[in-house]
C-alpha cells in the first residue's frame, strides 16, 4: 500500500491507484454502470451469517479486534445536531464538527439507528425509512488509515460469505453541506450484485472556526441490506416468523418499526419538529393497517424489543404503546371524519378520543348511520 | 399556461422570515394538505437533503394549524404522476443541475399536467429561476457542462432572477441581458415573490419586484398585479 501521509495538497493523491490496489488485493468485481439490481435476492449468500450479525456483539467484537473503539449510538433525536433526526452514523461527530469539541483520536465503530425521510413513500424491497447504519469513523485519518478501514470492511464482508467477485467499488466526488459547513469528499460506493450496500467516504476540508479544517473517514453500511443479501426472502422479514406471516406488508412493517424507534426515544406526535415524522408514520400506518383490524400491539412490542438492543429508550414499552395507540386512533378518527365529510360537511367532532367513543358520539348525531357504517365497512374490508 | 388551474409561486430565495407572506399565501390556498418537496438542486448527500427537509417542514407548517403532509423526493424518476399531491415545492441550489434532472426525468411534463389539474407549484431561488424562459441569467452556476438552458417557460416568456439586491450594477446587467436576448427579466429580491395564475402576476412580499424590459425598469409593489399575456 502506498503511503500517502501528507494531506496538504489533496488533489494530488492517486485515489484511483489506491482503489485499484484494493480491487486487486481482494479480487473484486467491476461495477457495470448499465446493470442494476434486480429487486430481489435470488441466491442468499449465507443464512447462518444473517442470524449471527443480528447480534450487535458480533459486529462489535470484529471491529474491537481490529483496534476500533465502540461508541454508543446517539439518540434518534439529534439535539444540537445538523438534522432533526439522526440520519447517519457519522453524526456521532456532530458535536466535534459544530461545537468544535475535542476530536477523538481513535478510530471508532458505531451501530447507529437512523431514519431517512426520502423513502417514506418509496418503501420497496431493499429500501426502508428506518434501519441500522453500521459505520466506522476516524477524524483526521491518513489516507492509509482510511483505506485500511475499507479493507477491514471488505474482510468483514468476505468473512460473512460475500463473494469477492460480486463485490464492486465505484468512485464519485461530491461537494456536500453538513449543517452550514461546505466541504468536498470522495465517495467509494460499495456494491454487491449491483445493490449498493454501503459507502466509504473521505470528507475533506470541513471548515472550523478555531482550528484547522477537519477530514473524516466515514465508512458505513446498512445492516438490514446486508442481512437481506445473506438470508434472502424479503428485506422486511423479521425474526418473529409468525408475526411476519400475519403482517406481511412492507409499508405496515416499515411504519411500525419507525414509530417504535421514535416513540421509544421520547418523541411525541406533533405537527412539526421530530414529532412530525411520528405523525406522518402514523397516518401511513393507518392506511396500511386497516385490513388487519388493529390488533397490532404485538408488532409494536416486537419492534420495541428489537430497537432496545441498540437504542437507549427513555420510554417503557407500555408508555410506547399508549402513545402510539392514541396517535393511531387520532389519525383513524381523522380518516373517518374526512370520509364522512363527503356527505356531511359540517361534521365537527373531537378526533382526540378513542375511536369507539368517536363512533358512539357520531351515533348520537344527525349523521346518516348507514353511510357511516358503509364507510367503516369499506375501511376495514 | 392558459389551461392551468393551478398557481405558480416564485420566491426570491430568502429565509423563512423573508418569504413569510408568500409562504402563507401558498399554504392557505392549497386545495389539500399533501406537498411534495424537491431539494435536488442542492449538491450534497443525505445529510444535506434531510437538513433541507427539516427546514421546509419548519418553514411551511407554521402557516397551518392542520397537519401538512410534506414528503421528500430525491429521485424524480420514480414518479409517473403527481396525483397524490396538492402542492409541489422546489427548493434552491444549483439551477443548472435542477433543470437538467427535471428534464431528463420528464418531470417537467408531470408539472404541466399537475398545474392543469389544479395543483400549485412553488419555486424558491433555483426552483423559481427554472420556471422562466431561460436560465442563462445565472450562467456562472454551470459548473459541470450542463446542456439545458431553456427553462420551463411558465412565466410568460419572462426570465426570472433571484437574490436581487436592488443595486445599480445588477440593474445594468439585467437591462443588458434584456436588450441582448429580447426577453424581459423579473428580478426578485429575497424578500419578494410573485404568484402567477390565469395570465396575471401578483406581487406578494416585503419588497417590490422589478421587471426589466430592454433598458427600462418597471417596479411593482406588494399587492400590485399586472396582466402578463
Amino acid at each position: 500500500m502506498k503511503n500517502f501521509l501528507e494531506f496538504e495538497k489533496f488533489g494530488k493523491f492517486e485515489y484511483d491507484d489506491l482503489i485499484e490496489q484494493i480491487q486487486k488485493k481482494f479480487r473484486l468485481g467491476i461495477k457495470n454502470p448499465f446493470e442494476s439490481f434486480k429487486g430481489q435476492v435470488s441466491h442468499p449468500v449465507n443464512p447462518e451469517a444473517a442470524e449471527a450479525i443480528s447480534d450487535p456483539e458480533y459486529l462489535k467484537n470484529y471491529f474491537l479486534e481490529k483496534g476500533y473503539i465502540n461508541i454508543p449510538a446517539k439518540s434518534i433525536v439529534n439535539k444540537d445536531g445538523s438534522t432533526i433526526l439522526t440520519t447517519a452514523g457519522v453524526q456521532i461527530l456532530d458535536k466535534a464538527i459544530f461545537a468544535e469539541e475535542d476530536v477523538p483520536k481513535e478510530k471508532m465503530f458505531v451501530v447507529q439507528p437512523v431514519i431517512r425521510s426520502q423513502f417514506l413513500d418509496c418503501i420497496s424491497e431493499g429500501t426502508s425509512t428506518s434501519f441500522i447504519n453500521i459505520s466506522t469513523e476516524k477524524v483526521n485519518p491518513t489516507i492509509e488509515e482510511h483505506f485500511q478501514s475499507l479493507e477491514d470492511w471488505l474482510s468483514f464482508l468476505t468473512q460473512l460469505g460475500f463473494s469477492n467477485k460480486q463485490l464492486a467499488l465505484s468512485l464519485r466526488t461530491t461537494q456536500p453541506k453538513w449543517g452550514d459547513k461546505k466541504y468536498h469528499n470522495k465517495v467509494i460506493d460499495v456494491y454487491y450484485d449491483n445493490l449498493q450496500i454501503g459507502d466509504a467516504t473521505l470528507n475533506m476540508d470541513i471548515p472550523q472556526k478555531t482550528r484547522e479544517p477537519l477530514r473524516i473517514s466515514d465508512i458505513g453500511f446498512g445492516l438490514e441490506r446486508i442481512q437481506w443479501l445473506l438470508r434472502g426472502g424479503s428485506y422486511f422479514e423479521i425474526e418473529d416468523k409468525e408475526l411476519f406471516k400475519k403482517y406481511n406488508n412492507n409499508k405496515l412493517l416499515d411504519c411500525a418499526k419507525g414509530m417504535t424507534l421514535l416513540t421509544g426515544s421520547g418523541v411525541l406526535p406533533s405537527n412539526n419538529n421530530e414529532g412530525y415524522r411520528l405523525r406522518q408514520y402514523s397516518k401511513r400506518f393507518i392506511d396500511a393497517s386497516l385490513p388487519f383490524n388493529h390488533e397490532l400491539d404485538n408488532l409494536f412490542n416486537y419492534f420495541y424489543q428489537f430497537w432496545s438492543g441498540i437504542a437507549k429508550f427513555s420510554v417503557n414499552i407500555n408508555e410506547m404503546r399508549n402513545i402510539i395507540t392514541k396517535e393511531n386512533e387520532r389519525n383513524l378518527n381523522r380518516e373517518i371524519i374526512s370520509r364522512l365529510q363527503a356527505k356531511h360537511d359540517d361534521v365537527d367532532i373531537d378526533i382526540n378520543q378513542p375511536t369507539k367513543d368517536l363512533l358512539k358520539a357520531l351515533r348520537g348525531t344527525s349523521v346518516d348511520q348507514e353511510f357511516l357504517m358503509s364507510i367503516i365497512k369499506k375501511m376495514y374490508g | 399556461m392558459d389551461n392551468f388551474k393551478g398557481k405558480i409561486y416564485l420566491s426570491g430565495g430568502g429565509s423563512e422570515i423573508d418569504s413569510y407572506l408568500l409562504d402563507r399565501q401558498f399554504i392557505s390556498q392549497l386545495r389539500g394538505n399533501k406537498i411534495l418537496y424537491i431539494p435536488i438542486a442542492l449538491t450534497g448527500g443525505i445529510l444535506t437533503h434531510e437538513a433541507a427537509y427539516s427546514w421546509v417542514i419548519n418553514t411551511l407548517t407554521r402557516h397551518s394549524i392542520d397537519f401538512l403532509d410534506i414528503t421528500l423526493a430525491t429521485d424524480l424518476s420514480l414518479f409517473s404522476d403527481l396525483n397524490n399531491y396538492d402542492g409541489i415545492y422546489i427548493g434552491g441550489g444549483n439551477t443548472y443541475k435542477l433543470l437538467e434532472v427535471i428534464k431528463q426525468t420528464n418531470f417537467d411534463q408531470l408539472l404541466h399536467e399537475f398545474l392543469i389539474k389544479g395543483g400549485d407549484v412553488y419555486g424558491g431561488s433555483a426552483g423559481a429561476i427554472i420556471m422562466g424562459k431561460k436560465i442563462d441569467i445565472v450562467f456562472q452556476e454551470n459548473d459541470n457542462n450542463y446542456t439545458q438552458e431553456n427553462g420551463l417557460n411558465l412565466a410568460f416568456d419572462h426570465v426570472i432572477a433571484c437574490h436581487y439586491n436592488f443595486t445599480h450594477e445588477e440593474d445594468e446587467v439585467f437591462k443588458a441581458y434584456s436588450e441582448r436576448t429580447g426577453s424581459n427579466v423579473i428580478a426578485l429580491s429575497e424578500r419578494s415573490g410573485i404568484v402567477l395564475q390565469g395570465g396575471i402576476m401578483k406581487v406578494i412580499g416585503y419588497d417590490s419586484v422589478n421587471i426589466f424590459i430592454k433598458n427600462k425598469k418597471v417596479g411593482l409593489a406588494n399587492g400590485q398585479q399586472i396582466v402578463m399575456k
